[in-house]
């Protein structure tokens, strides 16, 4: 591993210089001990005028180049302090031979997912090489990946209550729990044959990001590192939330009834891509739907709204995901999507409201054409027939209520 | 020593044959053959020279230099005979074929006859004794292909160049431990990599030579049901297939295919455990054998001597 190479010729030096016995060549005390912010204030001097779009205000300016408030940033540094602290002799140094902060590696490695910009150039705008941004960015996310877990989980019933309780207020669906969707990652490879597999029905090569989605845009579940060649379906059945729903292990919550007695079980909504399942809902497709048809699919493109847009926003913010990838490692790409995942989480979980310039495109998957998948299962059918007959008649009743 | 065998069964004719199937029409009073035997000895050239030269001119001219030819000849097969008797050297007569024999392959393959070669009844004149045998193999690699080609698996094990799709890290937040290693082939997927049988090995290693004995034992009864195993998974993987190529996702069929591709197929399953067809078994393992044998015997010997 390229980090292991850089600690052992870390050592060397050290041992090196300590042989000389020059005292001046010895690495200098770590940043953060002489000032936190010192690298901000730096970086931000450096950049202020890099692009257009660059807020004067400091704070701003902060969310503009890292996409969290500084009590996030904070907050993350302290998630991941532990794995990052650099102790000599073994600690990342920048140019000036000091030891690398925990701040200044989650900021360099941040910026690094927020920009999408080559490792030269994020390394330029901190004062360090290409080979640190790479070591630095991927401990970041060993660590996060560990240690940030808590941030995304499928929640505990009693929350999940809460989910569902929100989603019929906001929504008037009972008993929904989420909203799913998937995206394409899409990087370039070596056209050779093993590359075959990676080729998405666009002709790009894609890994893929499923993701279960709560009211918040929170991610309740992901998937990622399938080739983006399959369906959505055959994702969505190689999951292991597809394996728990089908044995009868997640949503399983209690059971609601409609208005003409029936069962309302727990269920997500999917749009026509997915197969119509009992905890499945996609929307009615064809001409002549019934009034009721129409309020279900009405009512379930809003929600399903949730997981679209809680994914272009995923995009929007950690640009690498949305950029081109040239040749990554497929074995660690994965676990870059999953820590822009658990980032996205950490935002929601602390509140911070996104930079206004942040352009959001229409669609996480531009380009893509929609897929439909026409598995129909007779329970499902059942279940959404329910739904929707209940929708209509919640709604002919608070008509009469406000008449 | 085949190699003479064989070759010299077939040497008388082969020249005729060749001419035969390029479609070159010699006259029968022309010995070729002895020809060329006698072309093999550098003192016989001129002879041989006089007689290619003399063969425009008249029949009585021809028959004369014939009785040369025969003569000198003679003279030749006697002092050869002479000196082969003194000397070691083998058949004299025969060194001009085995140097052709040299050339053909002990066990040719079946070639499909060209339009040339359909002359003088076309292969059967230009196939080997051993044609026979060489179409059967020829069948059985096409089989074997096949079984490759169905089971893509199955076939890494036995050439590595034959590309058997890609191993994929997953990042399930619904799977314990998150992260997996798993296989892919477009229309197909399966679960791979469990580490179980790698530990087992890993232990062997510390084993002392009792248990390993048992552990070989209980490896030769586990080896049964694998094999029934097999069996069934190369069913199934067909099944998963066909099911990618209509691109049809029926639920239930999708549902079975779903089921099936949890049965692990560990690599290191398939390298220890795997049932290979006869023709593939390492010579090892009849080793393995004769050493447990040996084993017994001493112990046996050992205990004999103790009492």
């Amino acid at each position: 591993m390229a980090p292991l190479k850089k600690l052992k010729k870390a050592k060397r030096k050290l041992k090196d210089s300590s042989k000389c016995g020059n005292p001046s060549s010895a690495p200098k005390p770590p940043e953060s001990q002489q000032a936190d912010n010192d690298w901000w204030y730096s970086f931000w001097h450096k950049n202020s005028d890099s692009g257009p779009g660059v807020p004067l205000d400091e704070d701003e300016a902060f969310k503009f180049f890292f996409r969290v408030s500084k009590t996030t940033f904070e907050y993350i540094c302290s998630i991941v302090r532990q794995d990052l602290v650099s102790r000599p002799p073994s600690g990342l140094i920048n140019i000036e031979g000091r030891l690398l902060s925990v701040e200044k590696q989650v900021a360099i490695a941040m910026r690094r997912l927020a920009s999408g910009e080559a490792q030269v150039s994020v390394g330029g705008a901190f004062g360090v090489g290409q080979s640190t941004v790479s070591q630095v960015t991927w401990r970041f996310i060993e660590s996060m990946e560990e240690r940030a877990r808590h941030h995304l989980q499928w929640p505990e019933p009693e929350r999940m209550e809460q989910i569902k309780s929100k989603f019929e207020t906001i929504f008037g669906l009972p008993n929904c729990c989420g909203a799913i969707d998937a995206t394409h990652i899409i990087m370039t490879l070596p056209a050779v044959e093993s590359s075959h597999d990676w080729c998405d029905q666009e002709s790009n090569y894609s890994m893929f990001l499923q993701v279960i989605v709560d009211q918040e845009m929170r991610f309740l579940d992901i998937v990622t590192g399938w080739p983006g060649s399959m369906t959505m379906s055959r994702l969505l059945k190689c999951s292991g939330f597809y394996k728990l729903c089908e044995s009868g292990k997640r949503l399983n919550g209690p059971v609601k009834l409609s208005a003409e007695k029936a069962e309302i079980r727990e269920f997500i909504v999917g749009d026509s891509a997915y197969p119509l399942l009992p905890w499945l809902m996609i929307p009615y497709v064809g001409k002549g739907l019934s009034a009721s048809m129409a309020i279900f699919n009405e009512k379930h493109k809003t929600v399903n709204l949730l997981a679209t847009r809680a994914l272009s926003q995923l995009k929007a913010v950690w640009s690498i995901l949305s950029k081109v990838m040239w040749r990554p490692d497929k074995h660690k790409l994965p676990s870059i999507i999953l820590v822009c995942c658990l980032l996205h989480n950490i935002i929601i979980d602390s509140r911070d409201a996104l930079h206004p310039n942040l352009m959001l495109s229409d669609h996480h998957d531009t380009g893509y054409n929609e897929q439909n998948c026409q598995q129909i299962d007779s329970s499902g059918q059942a279940m959404r027939d329910t739904l929707s007959r209940h929708l209509h008649w919640s709604m002919v009743e608070t008509d009469c209520i406000g008449v | 020593m085949l190699c003479s065998i064989s070759t010299s069964r077939s040497s008388p004719s082969w020249l005729d044959r060749l001419h035969a199937s390029k479609g070159f029409t010699v006259p029968s009073d022309l010995d070729l053959d002895h020809f060329l035997q006698s072309n093999s000895n550098p003192m016989a050239t001129p002879s041989s020279r006089d007689a290619i030269d003399s063969l425009p001119c008249g029949k009585k001219l021809q028959s004369q230099k014939r009785i040369v030819f025969d003569k000198e000849q003679r003279l030749f097969d006697l002092m050869s005979n002479v000196l082969s008797e003194l000397f070691v050297m083998g058949e004299p007569r025969d060194s001009a074929a085995r140097l052709k024999g040299a050339r053909k392959q002990l066990n040719p393959r079946a070639c499909v006859p060209s339009a040339s070669a359909s002359v003088d009844g076309g292969a059967s004149a230009m196939s080997p004794p051993s044609a026979d045998n060489s179409i059967a193999e020829a069948k059985r690699d096409r089989k074997k292909i096949k079984r490759m080609r169905a089971n893509p698996g199955h076939a890494a094990g036995s050439d590595p160049s034959v590309y058997t799709g890609t191993v994929v890290t997953v990042i399930d937040t619904s799977s314990p431990g998150w992260k997996s290693e798993k296989h892919f082939r477009k229309g197909m997927v399966w679960k791979g990599k469990e580490k179980k049988v790698l530990n087992v090995s890993r232990k062997k290693r510390k084993l002392g030579l009792v248990e390993k004995l048992i552990v070989e034992k209980e490896r030769a009864e586990r080896m049964r049901p694998l094999a029934e195993l097999k069996g069934r998974e190369q069913n199934e993987n067909v099944e998963a297939q066909n099911e990618a190529c209509t691109g049809n996702i029926n639920g239930e069929r999708a549902k079975e295919s779903d089921s099936h591709i949890q049965i692990p197929r560990s690599s290191s399953i398939s390298l220890h455990c795997r049932p290979k067809p006869k023709f593939f078994r390492s010579p090892r393992l009849p080793v393995k054998k004769s050493s447990l044998l040996r084993l017994q015997v001493i112990t046996k010997s050992h205990k004999q001597g103790t009492h």
